[in-house]
């Protein structure tokens, strides 16, 4: 076979699989993912629905804190709202990162809106002031994440 | 020097066109042609090294690693050294125009050498053609500096030495094992044999690998860590290339996210570059030493007064008249080169079939697509076999003026005139046969599917082969090749070549065509089609074919 022969069967085999590749190909709805870019956490509030003040805690880098001040024992209760940006993100849950050990606290998901409702148990007033860090990260990028240091103290009525 | 080069250019002139020469305007034909070669494999390679870089396939960190240069420069010196090897011991030892070289008033040293510088040249232009706008890639990618460039340019003038020197002495054992192999042909046949079975089982084997949905980004964990491997694995048993690689490329001086800078400014690269020009002068001594003293003694052996013995002869036996002729179109055809040509394309035929199905599969295809899967596949297989058929075309013309032989016999010439397309047709039919299983076990079709195709694809075959054979028994060639032996320019070969082309296409569209309708019908009735066709062009072919040999042969 001449040299030019083998050279446009090449041709037609590369071709062929172009062709098949671009004109035979099955045809799929195309969903673009949209990746998270922030987490931001917008605002705390307590047990009535009343906004507290965020602050920001300066260590090693800003951290947002917000203070409940209680002059009683029993169940206090923070809501923390967060917003995942851009809000069309594919894949908007998040994780909840928190020192599980404290069996004084529990961390739930509130139903059907962006935001953490955390339950705190005091019991004693005297070792208040503490301290608990809740940190919301995404779920498939870890490092995008907003933590928020709630302090409860104690000052009596 | 002056003999030497008179000798060297007379080798060149038999083996180069040096016609461009001859006008301007060839010369600058030649020259544009040349540089846009060289730019074309520069650019394709700087192309597929700026993919691996970007896909990060050869490094974690990007880039292309001097390792990867090693690996494809080992390989393009191992192709080097193998066609040099055997290359020279044909020159070297065989070649029918040693004994008017050594006629000439030169000495046997001048013509050893002059045959060296002779495959250097050729070596050299290889390296010009293709190592060299291999390395000008990874240098350019790398964004070496400007000298690293002349000096990869430098460097390659000397190694295009290495593997002609290499080469020479190895054909001492090559003549050897080649002369062994011509006595004991059994052991001939087997190697050949065992080399095609293996090398036919390692692509396979290759091609199987392929998964069946191409991710390179779910695989390319996969892919860094088996190069990583290869690498290692060469580093460790390729010292010598790697040696070499490294004073071609240079040292590494900065690496980073993006790729590898390299420097030629470093001692080690003039160390290693000494060390191979030493190395060098001792391969031509031992060459010279070793080989130049066994090239005279063959060059200068008599051969006017030399004896053939056979000494396997064997009496004639008479054989019943369709075996007779038979046996002796059989002989004449396999004892031709051509049939090399055919078993090879034969051979390579099932492997692409498998080859582009294992692609195809891996495509997620529609309907349609998978009816154009059927048309290409059909395409492919008919296409190489029947393009194949053209040197059919070619057949009787090589008789030269033996031809007329034919018409001398006392029978029907169409029995020794069809006889000889026996062996061709069996060995292609077997292989159409093949290919079709594969294809068809590859998109799923019934055994009877592909027995159909099978009937379809063996006829357009036979009716081909056929037709081509026909084209030359009615514009014969036979002075052409009964004084010059070759024809480049074959009327009948160029029509046979055209008549595979739109066969293979027209097949292929109306196999397209009737896939498509088969949605609505078993798929079995395009299969019954098709075989048809195939059946009704191979009955038309047949009757075209005796009739023009009833015409052609009946001188009343």
């Amino acid at each position: 076979m001449k040299k030019s022969v083998i050279l446009v069967i090449c041709a037609v085999y590369i071709l062929s699989v172009c062709v098949v590749g671009f004109f035979g190909i099955k045809i799929k709805q195309y969903y673009e993912t949209v990746n998270v870019e922030s987490i931001v956490i917008t605002a705390v509030t307590d047990e009535q629905g009343n906004p507290l003040e965020i602050g920001e805690t300066v260590d090693e880098v800003p951290v947002k804190s917000v203070i409940k001040i209680i002059n009683q024992t029993g169940k206090v209760t923070f809501k923390v709202y967060y917003q995942v940006n851009p809000a069309n993100a594919t894949d908007p849950t998040v994780l909840l990162n928190y020192n599980h050990s404290n069996t004084d606290i529990t961390v739930t998901k509130a139903p059907g809106e962006q935001a953490v409702i955390v339950t705190w148990n005091i019991e004693n007033l005297a070792i208040l002031p503490k301290s608990f860090s809740l940190t919301i990260q995404n779920n498939v990028n870890t490092s995008i994440r907003d933590t928020v240091l709630l302090y409860v103290v104690y000052f009596p009525a | 020097m002056k003999h030497l080069k008179a000798l060297v250019m007379m080798q060149l002139k038999d083996k180069i066109d040096f016609g461009f020469t001859a006008s301007k305007q060839k010369l600058i034909s030649k020259i544009v042609f040349t540089v846009l070669k060289f730019t074309i494999v520069a650019v394709v390679a700087y192309l597929f090294f700026y993919l691996c870089s970007l896909l990060h396939i050869f490094n974690i960190m990007g880039g292309v690693p001097k390792n990867a240069m090693m690996v494809i420069y080992g390989g393009i010196l191992l192709m080097s050294l193998f066609s040099c090897t055997l290359g020279l011991m044909k020159t070297l030892y065989f070649a029918d125009d040693n004994k008017i070289l050594i006629t000439l008033p030169v000495t046997g040293n001048m013509i050893f050498i002059s045959r060296l510088i002779v495959y250097y040249v050729f070596e050299l232009k290889r390296s010009i053609f293709l190592t060299i706008p291999i390395f000008l890639a990874f240098a350019l990618l790398s964004k070496v500096a400007v000298i690293n460039f002349i000096w990869i340019a430098f460097v390659f003038i000397l190694l295009s030495a290495l593997p002609v020197l290499v080469g020479a002495i190895l054909s001492i054992p090559a003549m050897f094992i080649y002369r062994f192999l011509q006595k004991v042909k059994p052991v001939q046949i087997l190697c050949y044999i065992a080399l095609i079975t293996g090398v036919v089982f390692v692509v396979v084997k290759l091609i199987s690998l392929i998964p069946e949905n191409i991710d390179l980004m779910d695989s390319l964990g996969v892919i860094q860590n088996t190069m990583q491997d290869i690498f290692r694995w060469c580093a460790a048993y390729l010292y010598p290339v790697n040696r070499i690689v490294d004073f071609i490329v240079g040292f590494a001086v900065s690496a980073g996210l993006g790729g590898i800078t390299y420097t030629i400014a470093d001692g080690r690269v003039f160390l290693y570059f000494a060390l191979f020009v030493l190395a060098l002068a001792l391969l031509f001594v031992i060459a010279f030493f070793l080989s130049r003293p066994l090239f005279i003694s063959m060059v200068s052996k008599s051969f006017e007064f030399e004896k053939k013995t056979f000494e396997n002869n064997k009496p004639n036996k008479p054989l019943p008249l369709v075996i007779s002729i038979l046996k002796t179109e059989c002989s004449t055809v396999l004892r031709s080169g051509l049939m090399v040509n055919f078993i090879a394309v034969y051979i390579i035929v099932p492997i692409l079939i498998y080859l582009i199905n294992k692609i195809f599969n891996a495509i997620d295809t529609r309907t349609a697509g998978l009816n154009m899967v059927y048309a290409f596949n059909l395409l492919l297989i008919l296409l190489p076999i029947l393009a194949s058929n053209a040197m059919i075309a070619t057949f009787y013309s090589r008789d030269g003026r033996a031809a007329y032989v034919k018409k001398t016999v006392p029978i029907s010439p169409i029995l020794p005139i069809t006889l000889r397309l026996l062996p061709t047709l069996i060995a292609s039919s077997i292989s159409l046969a093949v290919s079709v299983c594969i294809f068809g076990n590859m998109v799923e079709f019934s055994a009877l599917n592909i027995a159909l195709l099978a009937i379809s694809c063996i006829a357009l075959n036979a009716g081909h082969m056929i037709w081509s054979a026909s084209l030359d028994l009615m514009n014969p060639q036979n002075e052409t090749y009964a004084t010059s032996g070759e024809m480049d320019d074959n009327p009948n070969e160029r029509g046979s070549t055209v008549i595979a082309f739109i066969v293979s296409a027209l097949i292929a569209f109306f196999s397209f065509v009737l896939f498509t309708d088969a949605v609505k019908e078993p798929v079995n009735l395009a299969c019954i089609k098709l075989s048809l066709i195939g059946i009704v062009f191979l009955v038309a072919c047949l009757y075209m074919y005796v009739n023009k040999i009833k015409v052609y042969y009946n001188e009343k």
